[in-house]
This record gives structure tokens, sequence and C-alpha cells, in this order.
């Protein structure tokens, strides 16, 4: 099989913990990731509406004091089972990969 | 600073939203999310460090790319939904347009222009501007609209009609079996007694000596009847007097009965011929044709479904699928069109919002 990394997968991961706003999203993600997945936050948007449509994610306004009104997002159950296959594909490819690098045994 | 380079983001966001396409209220909503995206990243920035500031915009990512992506997710959005009103509407115009098929032929503008053209334009144009909006090709709501109207069609033919197998694409109304048949019959008395009175006059005219004329070869007005006048008399057209139906004198009517200037070689019957030998040949065969037309009518009723199966098949097959496949293509015009004129669109909106 063919892994292809998906921005799509990591904002899921993003909010497997609780529902977040785009900003912090892109923070999750850079802060699980060490910093080594470098997304630019204009890239998370298009993604995170797209869920939406697909009824992946909900998405609630959020109003501020004395600051802008911001789009919260959570997972649907929908998001979630996608989420689950997404893992389930990333360990499979991990370990076949780390297999053929010669590393044997489960890099998942 | 930080408001400034803000407001700068968000209208060139803004713009190339609209740009791309986006809907106002979808604009709107991404344009309030990245102010509140900006805002959350500035207050993390150094207040007192432009580079910093500056960085959080350029860590942001290109405004264009941004609505670019944004079009591309929205556009797919709507490929995964089912559009199924082309389709529809075909299906409507076709219902409509054997409904009021003979308010149809109401001739517009002189004979040029029909109301069943202008219909049809319309329901093109429509097609086109439904395509267009669709961003995207539609081609499996039309393999089904082909398959429903193919099998609806044959399933009504079947139970409703009977097919006429000597004559392509020709059927005839069960309920209407006793009309058709009894049309063919008076056509078949009618050219009968044409023939025979034709056969009658050319003898009668090949004496040239004047006598009384019998009542069936002189008109209303008393002048003599011309095998083409005969042939209207015949078929129960009202009386006519014209040169090539009726002749006022004796001489003239004998000379019309003998002259031979008509050649029907086409139609396979050799040497020239008389008005009166052209009019028996055709009533001879119409009459053949006609005899054949209600024996097979009448094989077909009595033969079992399966049996006329093909021919009800054959007989709207091509025209179903011609139908629903000039839909799709004018359909899709709409959309090649979209494609064709997107660069130009943007082109234009970037500069009208440039300029604003």
């Amino acid at each position: 099989m063919a892994y292809k990394p998906e921005i799509e997968a990591l904002v899921l991961g993003a909010l497997v913990d609780g529902p977040l706003h785009g900003y912090r999203i892109t923070q999750v993600i850079k802060g699980r990731s060490s910093g080594l997945l470098k997304l630019g936050d204009n890239q998370i948007y298009p993604t995170l509406h797209r869920l939406e449509l697909e009824g992946l994610i909900d998405a609630e306004w959020h109003q501020q004091e004395g600051k802008p009104a911001r789009k919260v997002y959570a997972l649907t159950p929908e998001g979630r089972t996608r989420l689950e296959q997404r893992q389930r594909e990333w360990k499979q490819y991990a370990t076949h990969f780390g297999i053929a690098l010669g590393l044997g045994g489960n890099h998942a | 600073m930080r408001d400034h380079l803000i407001r700068q983001f968000l209208i060139e966001l803004r713009m190339e939203l609209e740009v791309e396409g986006i809907d106002t209220a979808e604009r709107g909503a991404i344009v309030s999310e990245a102010h509140s995206h900006l805002v959350d990243a500035f207050d993390v920035a150094d207040p007192m460090n432009e580079a910093e500031e500056r960085g959080v915009i350029d860590g942001f990512g290109a405004a264009r790319t941004m609505a670019q992506s944004l079009a591309r997710e929205y556009t797919y959005a709507r490929s995964r939904r089912r559009y199924v009103w082309p389709a529809l509407f075909v299906l409507a115009a076709c219902v409509l347009f054997s409904l009021i098929n003979s308010q149809l032929h109401l001739p517009l503008f002189g004979r040029e222009i029909w109301v069943g053209t202008l219909y049809v334009a319309f329901c093109a144009l429509w097609l086109v501007a439904l395509g267009y909006k669709a961003r995207r090709p539609l081609v499996s709501q039309f393999l089904v609209l082909a398959g429903g109207l193919l099998i609806g069609r044959v399933c009504w033919l079947m139970f409703t009609c009977y097919p006429v197998p000597n004559h392509f694409a020709e059927f005839v109304k069960r309920n209407e079996v006793a009309k058709d048949v009894a049309f063919s019959n008076r056509m078949i008395r009618q050219d009968r007694l044409v023939a025979s009175e034709l056969r009658f006059g050319q003898q009668f005219f090949s004496d040239p000596s004047k006598r009384p004329v019998p009542d069936f070869l002189t008109n209303s007005d008393g002048s003599y009847l011309l095998p083409d006048g005969i042939r209207e008399a015949g078929h129960g057209l009202p009386a006519r007097s014209g040169p090539s139906l009726t002749a006022r004198f004796w001489n003239d009517a004998v000379r019309e009965w003998n002259q031979r200037p008509y050649s029907i070689e086409s139609e396979g019957v050799p040497g020239r011929k008389t008005a009166a030998e052209v009019w028996m040949i055709r009533s001879v065969r119409d009459i053949g044709e006609q005899e054949n037309h209600i024996q097979t009518l009448y094989r077909s009723v009595k033969s079992p479904w399966w049996n006329r199966l093909e021919w009800t098949v054959q007989l709207q097959a091509p025209g179903v699928i011609a139908v629903s496949l000039a839909a799709a293509l004018i359909t899709n015009a709409g959309w090649v069109l979209r494609v064709l004129f997107a660069p130009i669109v943007r082109h234009t909106r970037r500069r009208r919002l440039a300029a604003r």
C-alpha cells in the first residue's frame, strides 16, 4: 500500500482531544511533531472547510470580548471513524516501510 | 503596525476570494476566521519587533493561494452533489413537448420561426446555463435519463401500442386499432373508386365525338373533370375549378385526357403516361399498401408481446439516445464555456476589484 500524508489526517488528529479553533490546530500540529511538520497556516482552512462540508467536523462561532469571533471545530462521530481509519493506514504503512528499510519489527 | 498588516492582508484575501467566485456569505466567514487567526498569531509575536510581526503574515501564507485552495475545495464539494435537475429538466421538456405539440407548430414572424423552434432554443440555452452553474461535467444523470426513457417508452409501447412491422417507427395505439383499420378501409374504397372512374374516363374521352357525359365526370359548374379533378373529388375534397382540374370545352377535355406528358420512371414505371394512367398506377399501389398495412397490423395484434419487443425497442432506442446525448452535450457545453472563460473572468474581476 502507499500512504499519502494528508493535512486531513493531521487536522482530524489535532481535534481528537477536543474542539479547537484554526490557529490552535496549527499550533497543536507543530507542537506534536516537534516542529517537523511545517504547514502554512493558510493550508489548514481549505481542509477544515472541506471536512466541515463532508460532515467529518462540526463548527461553531465563539464570540470573544474585544477580539474577532473564533470558529471552533470539533470531531463528529464520522470524523472520529475517518481518523481511526487513517491511524490504521499509517500504522500499516510505517510497519512496512520500517521492514523495507531493514529495521524490522513494529515502527508505528 | 499589526493593525495595518492585518487590514492589508484581509483586504487582499477578500479580493482574491471574490476573484475566485466564492459566495458573499462564505467570503465573510473566511475573512472573519483569518482575522481571528492573525490576531491570535500576533498576540504571541513581539510588538516591538517589526520583522517578527511581518513573519506572522509570511507564516500565514499568500492570500491568493488560500483563496484558490478554498475555491478548489468548494468545487470538489459541489462535485460530490448529485445534480439531477438537468436530467429532470430534459424529462419535463419532453413531456411538455408531447403535451403541447399542436401549439408548437404555430408559426411566428412568418413561416421561418416556429414556436417549437423557440421552445427548443430556450431549452438549449437553459441547459447551457445549468451546465455553467454546475462547474463540473455532468454525465451520469444523462445515462440514467436515457436508460429510464428507454425502459419507460418501450414498456409504454409494449403495453399500449401495436407496432406496424413493415413501417419502421410506426405504431398504432391499442384502443385506436379499429379506427386505424377503418381509416385504411376508407382509403382503399376511395382509391378503388378513383381508379375505376379514371379507367372509365380514359376510355370515354379516347373517342373524340362529343356526347353526354356521366355525372361523376362533370364538375358542379358544368365543366368536364380532368384526372386530377377526379382524384380530388374521389378523396372527398370540395369541388374546385382550375386548369389542371377541369376543362370548360369538350375538345380541351379530350386533349387533356389523352396527352401523355408524364414520366414516373423514378417510381419504376417505364414510358410516357397520361395523368389518368399515373393516378391509376398510384391508386393501385396505395390500395396494396393499405391492405398490407391492415394485414400486418392484425398479425401484430395476434402475435405475443415478446415477438413485438424487437420492433418496439427499435422504434424508440435511437430517438431516446439522441435526445439524451444532445442534452448531455448541450449541458456540458456550459461547463466547457466556464472552463474556457475562467481565466478571463478572473482577470476582469481582479482588475475591477483592484481599481475599486
